[in-house]
């Protein structure tokens, strides 16, 4: 038998297996046959002898499908379900029965046959057919039939697993769960197998099975032999063992008769129950008072009642409960354990079959016996009040009427009886036509069954389940039983709704799941009914230390109302209005920190009342980027430039204070209006030049002009950028102006000084010329006739005279050296400085030698430091050494040893050069005065000059970006130090 | 052929005072004094108030002054040069500017020397006698001259 489980996998081989296994055991050949989907042909599914040419044979003979209506024994036994049994059996040759499945079968010499159907519950898949042909085989006898039956019923529930895979690989959805359920199956269908022999055990090993695979708890109670109790005893499963010793009490406390309560009418119908939603209420009153404690205690809310069917018979209750939260059980679950079940019947019947007698054969007593059955049953039936039973008569009258169809209808039994009512008009009119086909099929097959509609005596309709036969007994008369079938539609309507629920409950739960904010389901009662993962992330609590809390888990203390309705107020109130600063909401966290949130409420009206859905938001970097905007706002705002921002196509978008006191416009007056306003005529090109340079995403800064409301035109410095959104396209374009009307009046005032100075600047070199020219006339007059005269009468003079004109010649000279130094100092200033390396050791030679040749008298020791070398103008640098040395000469004159030097010392790493004497030196007091013009420290009958000299070679000194300073003491020389900057200082 | 000298001086001192250092170192030669640059012009080219003198009396030398009325030393000097009668003829230039601006132009345009009038007598009187004995005496003449076949 665990080779048919094993194999539920793979059709084709099952079937084979089958044939293989049935062959083995049974001999000597054997064909499986199957009921097409039409149900009027067998198709042959599998073959086996021990001989393969006869496998081979049989094959060839049945490659097509049989027509059932033309192959007697095969029909007799798909349609009524019992064997054919042949033990002996010669097949003539007739003509008119030949097919080649006949034909197989007389050539090969068949001398006894066993057609067995394959039946799953109630319902005939195909069938076994087992042949003889051996001549030493002997005939099959009544052993070998039942074996051969209960091979089959094993055959059958393995092929109908097999199909039931192959529906499930269909499905897909389901696929997982019932190949899981299957392979439960499959170790159900072994154990089951294993346990057969022991009746009691078996059974708690199914119910076990059941309550592991289905749950919660599972109770499995044997019917008698005779059909009408069901057993005080059997198996249950309940994982709390106390529960398990509660229900087993009940169990045994009493018997159940069929018919009566739930699972007796179960029992009695032979048809599973489902009851996906059990009202805790009703099921309370409708069950057994015995039951209620139980029940009770159990909590039921769904069930499943199935009957164990052995051959058409009701052989035991199978109750499966949900005792625990969990979802109702559906169609699937009524599958799997049906599924289940039919292997424990198997089980149950292969075990009784060891303990009943066989005493039943005796077909006479078993018909009296099922008589005697039958009319119990029915007449229990009729009382038992389960189902209507109505007697009609073909005149309309109804002859009998129990309480049921009384109940149903809501006449009293007097108005049905005394034919006040005839049955024809307990019909509602769109049914009428369905009762006269009726009629006509009672008439030829004797039997009818419908669901229908009756009209109840308040005109109200009642949906039935009619089952109709004629009264062997009587033709004009009928008995019919009622079904309401209200609880059943109702139970299907139920059964869609929840699946409706539940559909939209998974919605919901994925919904709340990815939904961006955290949500909070809160009942009326203020307490947390369901939160999703954010609520866990954002506050820090688990689920479940969340559910069942009030929402003031989640709230500061001083948010947390003391009654719900002011909570609730509270919350819709926040919710509701936009919260204003002393009005803001926080959240607590588990570890007591808070932050800011923003709540969203919504109403949700269930059946179990209204709850409310919280989506909270932490709005901690909202707010801060809201600060931080609003500062950045008040920048804007406050700025003294105007800052604008426009759209790509030049509308204002926004206008800052700057801008509206710069440009006269109020934002009011120009936010929405083209920026065009405020461009001078003709500015317009430049605008657009603007807009497309920006587009390409460009920045501008350039100076224009503006112009104010009113008219008047303001110099801007103007700022355009490209603004950006997240993506990095270009969207709208910033503007930052400032208004220069003010620095440009001081740059045109500055323009104006500038050539002011350089107008006076070139007449004043004018005025130099000038007087090299024309004030050096003079003099030479006054100089040259003063000569002249002296030259010439100047024995004609006497001494004061002479001494006189000499006056005029010198001072006449003096003059022209005043006029001399002060073009020498002008000439520094007006001249450009060409820089070259210049030889300072070669020039103070040169002028020294130089002066050595004026006054060859003089006795001076020239000092001079080889190779020093600074860049310097070379004109100037000659101006600069040759008054240095000129004043050093001029100084030593009164001085013995004179003496002359030039060196350099490096200060601070910068070369400083110095030209020292051992003159007369000067008060360090008036070093300021040194380098002034015309400012002299000595008489000029001490030393003559002019005073110019030194400011000559202070301004030559400045004039390279050099230093020039000097030190000394009187009567112990001076030293003049100066320093000439690198090139690049220089012109900077 | 008579050596004489073109002085052009706008100043009256300066005009006594060349020509008495002249006489001083012993330069006889005709001293023709013109008093701005345009006469100056006139005298050499024979335009002007010279209009059909001729062309024969070219001076040996010419002392000029540069800042002069009318046209100053260096326009005249520009059109001693530009001409060809008198392109090569001597030309001195005699100043009181020290510029190095004024010495480099007139180098430039073709001057033969430049002398600053010394403010004293005597020193001027040597720089007049040293450059007037040089050209008058000591040059020889450009032998192309025209005028002087």
């Amino acid at each position: 038998m665990s080779a048919f489980a094993e194999a539920t996998t793979d059709s084709q081989r099952l079937l084979d297996t089958i044939a293989m296994r049935v062959s083995e055991v049974i001999k000597d050949f054997c064909l499986v046959l199957l009921v097409s989907d039409d149900g009027e042909r067998l198709t042959p599914a599998a073959v086996f002898d021990s001989d393969p040419r006869v496998c081979a044979q049989a094959r060839d003979a049945f490659s097509e499908p049989l027509l059932l209506r033309t192959h007697a024994f095969s029909r007799g036994v798909i349609e009524t379900g019992e064997p054919f049994f042949s033990p002996r059996i010669e097949l003539e040759e007739r003509p008119e029965r030949s097919s080649p499945g006949y034909d197989f079968f007389r050539t090969c010499g068949v001398h006894s046959l066993v057609v067995v159907a394959l039946r799953v519950r109630d319902r005939i898949v195909g069938e076994l057919v087992l042949a003889r042909f051996r001549p030493e085989s002997p005939a099959y006898d009544e052993h070998d039939l039942e074996l051969a039956q209960n091979l089959a019923t094993h055959a059958a529930l393995a092929i109908s697993n097999a199909r039931l895979l192959a529906d499930a690989r269909r499905e897909r959805a389901e696929g997982k769960r019932v190949a899981d359920r299957l392979r439960s199956l499959v170790d159900s269908a072994r154990e089951f197998s294993a346990a057969t022999h022991d009746h009691d055990v078996l059974l708690d090993v199914v119910a076990r099975r059941i309550g592991e695979l289905v749950g919660d708890f599972c109770v499995i109670r044997p019917v008698t032999e005779d059909g009408e109790w069901i057993e005080a005893s059997g198996a249950a499963y309940h994982r709390d063992p106390e529960m398990l010793a509660a229900t087993r009490e009940v169990i045994a406390s009493r018997r159940q008769r069929v018919g009566e309560g739930i699972s007796g009418r179960v029992a009695a119908t032979g048809q599973a129950l489902l009851t996906p939603v059990i009202e805790p209420a009703a099921f309370l009153a409708s069950g057994e008072p015995a039951y209620r404690a139980l029940t009770e205690r159990l909590a039921v809310t769904s069930a499943i009642t199935l009957p164990l069917v052995s051959r058409g018979k009701v052989v035991g209750i199978v109750n499966v409960f949900r005792s625990e939260p969990g979802e109702p059980y559906d169609e699937n679950d009524l599958r799997f354990v049906q599924s289940i079940a039919d292997h424990a019947t198997l089980a149950i019947a292969n075990a009784r079959s060891y303990t009943t007698e066989r005493a039943a054969r005796d077909d006479a007593e078993r018909a009296t016996k099922a008589l005697r059955q039958a009319q119990r049953r029915f007449a229990r039936l009729s009382e038992s009040g389960i189902i209507g039973i109505l007697v009609g008569h073909v005149t309309g009258r109804i002859d009998e009427a129990n309480d049921a169809v009384l109940g149903m209808l809501g006449y009293s039994r007097h108005e049905i009886l005394s034919g006040l009512v005839a049955w024809r008009e307990l019909t509602p009119p769109e049914w009428r036509d369905g009762d006269r086909r009726t009629l006509e099929q009672l008439a030829t097959s004797g039997v009818s069954l419908r669901e229908k509609e009756y009209i109840r005596k308040d005109g109200t309709r009642v949906a039935v389940l009619v089952g109709t036969a004629m009264l062997e007994e009587d033709a004009t008369a009928s008995i019919s039983f009622v079904l309401d079938l209200t609880a059943r539609n109702e139970a299907r309507a139920a059964v869609a709704q929840l699946r409706e629920e539940r559909e939209a409950h998974a919605w919901i739960r994925a919904l709340l799941e990815s939904a961006p904010d955290a949500m909070v389901i809160v009942g009326g009662d203020g307490a947390i009914v369901l939160v999703n993962a954010r609520v866990e992330e954002l506050f820090g609590y688990t689920r479940a230390e969340l559910v069942g809390q009030p929402i003031e888990v989640l709230l500061p203390d001083r948010f947390r109302a003391t009654d719900a309705a002011k909570r609730t107020e509270y919350l819709l109130a926040a919710a509701a209005g936009p919260t204003d600063a002393g009005r803001e909401l926080y959240g607590r966290r588990k570890d007591g920190t808070e932050f800011p949130i923003e709540v969203t409420l919504a109403h949700l009206k269930t059946d179990s009342g209204v709850l409310v859905s919280s989506s909270i938001r932490d709005i901690t970097e909202r707010k801060k980027a809201d600060q931080q905007r609003m500062h950045l706002a008040a920048i804007v705002e406050s700025s003294a430039d105007a800052i604008v921002a426009k759209s790509l196509d030049g509308i204002v978008t926004s206008w800052n204070r700057g801008a509206e006191q710069m440009f006269g416009y109020s934002a009011d007056e120009i936010v929405g209006r083209s920026f065009a306003l405020v461009l001078p005529p003709g500015k317009e090109l430049e605008e657009s030049r603007i807009l497309e340079g920006v587009a390409r995403g460009e920045t501008l800064r350039f100076d224009t002009v503006r112009r104010r409301k009113g008219g008047r035109a303001i110099d801007v410095s103007v700022t355009v950028s490209p603004v950006r959104d997240a993506a990095g396209r270009v969207v709208g374009i910033s503007k930052v102006a400032r208004d220069v009307t003010e620095r440009r009046r001081a740059e045109v005032a500055l323009a104006r000084a500038k050539d002011k100075a350089e107008a006076a600047s070139r007449e004043l070199e004018a005025f130099s010329y000038s007087v090299a020219h024309d004030l050096r006339a003079p003099l030479r007059g006054m100089n040259g006739f003063a000569q002249v005269l002296l030259d010439t009468y100047g024995d004609k003079f006497d001494a004061d005279a002479r001494d006189w004109l000499l006056e005029i010649l010198l001072n006449a000279k003096k003059m022209a050296a005043l006029i001399d130094a002060l073009l020498s100092l002008s000439r520094v200033t007006r001249s450009d400085i060409k820089r070259e390396t210049v030889d300072l050791s070669a020039l103070v030679r040169a002028e020294a030698a130089r002066l050595l040749a004026t006054e060859p008298g003089r006795v001076v020791e020239v000092v001079v430091e080889d190779g020093l070398c600074a860049a310097l103008d070379p004109a100037l640098g000659r101006a600069l050494v040759e008054n240095l040395v000129g004043n050093a000469w001029k100084f030593t004159s009164k001085v013995a040893a004179a003496r002359i030097e030039l060196g350099v010392t490096n200060d601070g790493g910068s070369t400083t050069f110095f030209v020292r004497d051992n003159g007369a030196g000067f008060d360090m007091a008036f070093a300021d005065k040194l380098f002034a013009p015309f400012q002299r420290l000595h008489t000029t009958s001490e030393f003559p000059g002019t005073g110019i000299g030194l400011a000559t070679v202070q301004r030559i000194v400045l004039c390279h970006g050099g230093r020039l300073w000097a030190e000394g003491a009187v009567g112990a020389g001076a030293t003049f130090y100066f320093t000439v900057a690198a090139r690049s200082e220089a012109t900077s | 052929m008579s050596k004489q000298i073109l002085l052009v001086e706008d100043n009256a001192s300066d005009e006594k005072l060349t020509i008495l250092a002249f006489k001083r170192c012993g330069v006889s030669n005709e001293i023709t004094v013109a008093r701005d640059g345009a006469a100056a012009l006139d005298l050499l080219f024979g335009t002007g108030a010279h209009a059909g003198r001729g062309e024969s009396v070219l001076p040996s030398v010419v002392l000029l002054d540069l800042k002069l009325p009318k046209l100053d030393g260096l326009d005249v000097l520009r059109a001693i040069r530009a001409d060809a009668r008198t392109k090569l003829l001597p030309v001195v230039i005699l100043t009181s500017s020290a510029e190095d601006e004024d010495l480099i132009k007139s180098y430039s345009l073709g001057a033969n020397a430049y002398v600053r009038k010394p403010v004293d007598f005597a020193e001027f009187a040597k720089a007049a006698s040293t450059v007037g004995l040089f050209w008058l005496l000591l040059n020889e003449p450009a032998p192309s001259r025209r005028g002087n076949p």
